[in-house]
């Protein structure tokens, strides 16, 4: 006879065995990428045209990183990236939480209308407004202010930023950026969850809204600021239509990664034997496009997984 | 004296909060509201680069008229758009239920498997896979003919259905059906990134009290899922089933992807505008459509 404690075991070990393969089987579809990157990136010419050859190459070989990286223009390309994307996504970090903060903490009339708007900024694609933008960044001006104190001057006054970071760091300063709408949304959520008290105490001892935003909130907040970092950093990392809208020349990392064809060709040239190339660069330049943000991930993990079970980004 | 120095604080918070969000007010009329006005307007006329920059010359609806009733491939990929969608959003919105819910309980590797299921955040732009598949600059596919290179056409797909379904032997449109949703369904899963994450972090708000009380009761695993987690998920699903809809609509529509290498490349401002302006009013009508009925079948019910 089997006794009720040893049925419970049994069922327990058949959910984990049914979990077990459930994930199993979805890992490997998530996973299958990064194991075809890896696979690719290090194998010779040879290798790729063996069909014994299924996952593990025979000989290892560093020579497509190495081309890749050469392709990829590599240490300018994270340098671009660095200064048009992860300044901008760092600046949406905090500018979004002080926009979050009055939302949510104040009331002010119209406040209903506000987020209303923000809901429609978030769901307003960035395509519809890229080109009007990119018009205005061709000749700054806000609202024609600059544009009639040049007719006024008699002399153009007005600009052109296009090309230059201040294309990315303007919208994302306004809090209009590259997904700033649900970072703001992320932070008023979290916000609102935290007692009325902790301002109340500030206030009691005499210190100011903007005092107790920097001294009591943002302390408090270190998990919303650390899911919005991550989101933030790994949205712009990955964002390409942006930087070739406004940002033809200095040409950052994910554009690369996206022409790398042309690239292989710009930089090799098909008579040195392009077609082979053709093979082992793009998974070596995918590698290298996606290891930077897989590392930041891997360090600030464990927390943010933490700070997801914690906080709830939903309320 | 009390009641005074109160109304004090409120006002003054009230000036603050307004000084808070003055900056981003600020944007939203200078880099959303004029920016949508422009795109109205030019989609509404016939514009030309002229010496000064753009020219526009007013011709009321005409855009529009051409696109709707004498552009048969724009009013084809519109509906095709549409369509996408409600077979995808389903499929979406209940895998990352289940993978929140398995990704929820305690078991070991907990944490290894949540960072796997990251990984479609951490590829969400698609450029890594856009590039794995094949392509990676503007003139790919004539690279790829001229070269006759296999790289260029290989698919990256764990797994091959065509084999497995001509060995079943269907009648070919069944086998076509069946290989169509296979595939999407496969590669929807990298849709789910965000979704999990928000389904898991509404799953921690639930109060553990309610299942307790459900065990007490007497309650399946199935009924408690059904009688609690799923009612309490209410407000979550909404908010998933909301961004799903967003990014499927904007971030993998076709539609768009061709509207922006009109305006890019080709500098055709005024048929690409009233374009994306019929796109989204019909977006907005579904999307309205949708949340629509989920508050009106759903939520009511639960309440």
């Amino acid at each position: 006879m089997i006794s009720a404690k040893n049925l419970n075991r049994i069922r327990k070990a058949c959910i984990s065995a049914v979990r077990f393969i459930f994930l199993a089987a979805f890992a490997y579809i998530l996973l299958y990428p990064v194991f075809y990157m890896l696979s690719n990136a290090f194998r010779t010419t040879v290798d790729y045209i063996d069909p014994s050859v299924v996952w593990l190459p025979k000989v290892v070989t560093w020579q497509n990183i190495k081309n890749a990286f050469i392709a990829l223009d590599y240490i300018e390309s994270i340098k671009n990236t660095v200064i048009y994307e992860m300044i901008s996504a760092l600046i949406e970090v905090f500018v979004c939480a002080v926009y979050a903060y009055g939302l949510s903490r104040f009331n002010f009339k119209f406040k209903k209308l506000l987020v209303f708007v923000l809901v429609l900024t978030i769901l307003l694609p960035d395509v519809m407004l890229m080109l009007p933008r990119m018009l205005n960044f061709r000749r700054l001006d806000f609202l024609g202010i600059l544009g009639w104190i040049s007719k006024m001057l008699g002399r153009e006054i007005r600009p052109n930023i296009l090309g230059t970071p201040l294309t990315f760091y303007l919208p994302s300063l306004f809090g209009v950026g590259l997904k700033a709408g649900i970072f703001i949304f992320i932070y008023m959520q979290f916000f609102s969850g935290l007692p009325k008290e902790l301002e109340e105490a500030a206030y009691i001892d005499g210190a100011g809204p903007l005092k107790t935003f920097l001294v009591i909130i943002i302390p408090s907040a270190g998990v919303a600021f650390l899911t919005v970092f991550i989101f933030s950093v790994i949205w712009h990392w990955n964002d390409y239509y942006l930087s070739m809208m406004y940002n033809m020349d200095n040409k950052t990392l994910a554009v690369m990664v996206h022409n790398i064809q042309d690239q292989v060709f710009l930089v090799f040239g098909e008579a040195n034997g392009a077609s082979p190339l053709i093979f082992g660069i793009p998974p070596a330049a995918c590698l290298l496009f996606i290891i930077p943000p897989v590392v930041i991930y891997m360090i600030l993990q464990r927390k943010f997984m933490q700070s997801i079970d914690s906080v709830g980004i939903v309320g | 004296m009390k009641k005074k120095r109160s109304r004090g604080i409120e006002a003054v918070k009230r000036r603050y909060g307004i000084a808070f969000v003055a900056p981003w007010i600020f944007g939203v009329i200078v880099f959303v509201a004029v920016p949508i006005i422009y795109t109205v307007i030019y989609s509404f006329s016939v514009v030309t680069m002229g010496s000064y920059g753009l020219e526009t010359e007013f011709v009321g609806f005409r855009n529009y008229y051409r696109l709707l009733f004498e552009n048969t491939v724009f009013v084809d990929r519109l509906a095709a758009s549409l369509t996408s969608v409600f077979t995808s959003l389903p499929i979406i919105v209940s895998l990352s239920l289940i993978f929140a819910i398995i990704l929820n309980q305690n078991f070991k590797g907990r944490m290894l498997m949540r960072s796997v299921f990251f990984l479609p955040v951490i590829f969400s732009s698609g450029v890594v896979m856009y590039v794995l598949n094949g392509g990676g600059g503007s003139d790919a596919a004539t690279i790829s003919a001229s070269l006759g290179s296999e790289a260029a056409s290989t698919y990256i797909n764990p797994i091959d259905f065509s084999e497995i379904l001509q060995r079943l032997d269907f009648p070919s449109d069944i086998n076509d059906l069946l290989m169509k949703y296979l595939n999407d369904t496969f590669n929807l899963i990298w849709s789910c990134g965000v979704q999990i994450l928000l389904f898991i972090a509404g799953l921690q708000t639930i109060p553990t009290q309610l299942y307790e009380v459900g065990s007490v009761e007497g309650a399946t695993a199935w009924e408690s899922f059904w009688y609690v987690t799923f009612p309490m998920l209410g407000r979550v699903t909404m908010l998933v089933v909301f961004y799903t809809m967003v990014e499927l609509f904007v971030e993998n529509s076709e539609l768009v992807d061709s509207v922006l290498t009109d305006m890019r490349w080709n500098t055709i401002y005024d048929t690409t505008s009233a374009q994306l302006w019929i796109y989204f009013a019909a977006v907005g009508i579904v999307m309205g459509i949708v949340m629509l009925l989920y508050s009106k079948l759903l939520l009511k019910r639960w309440n």
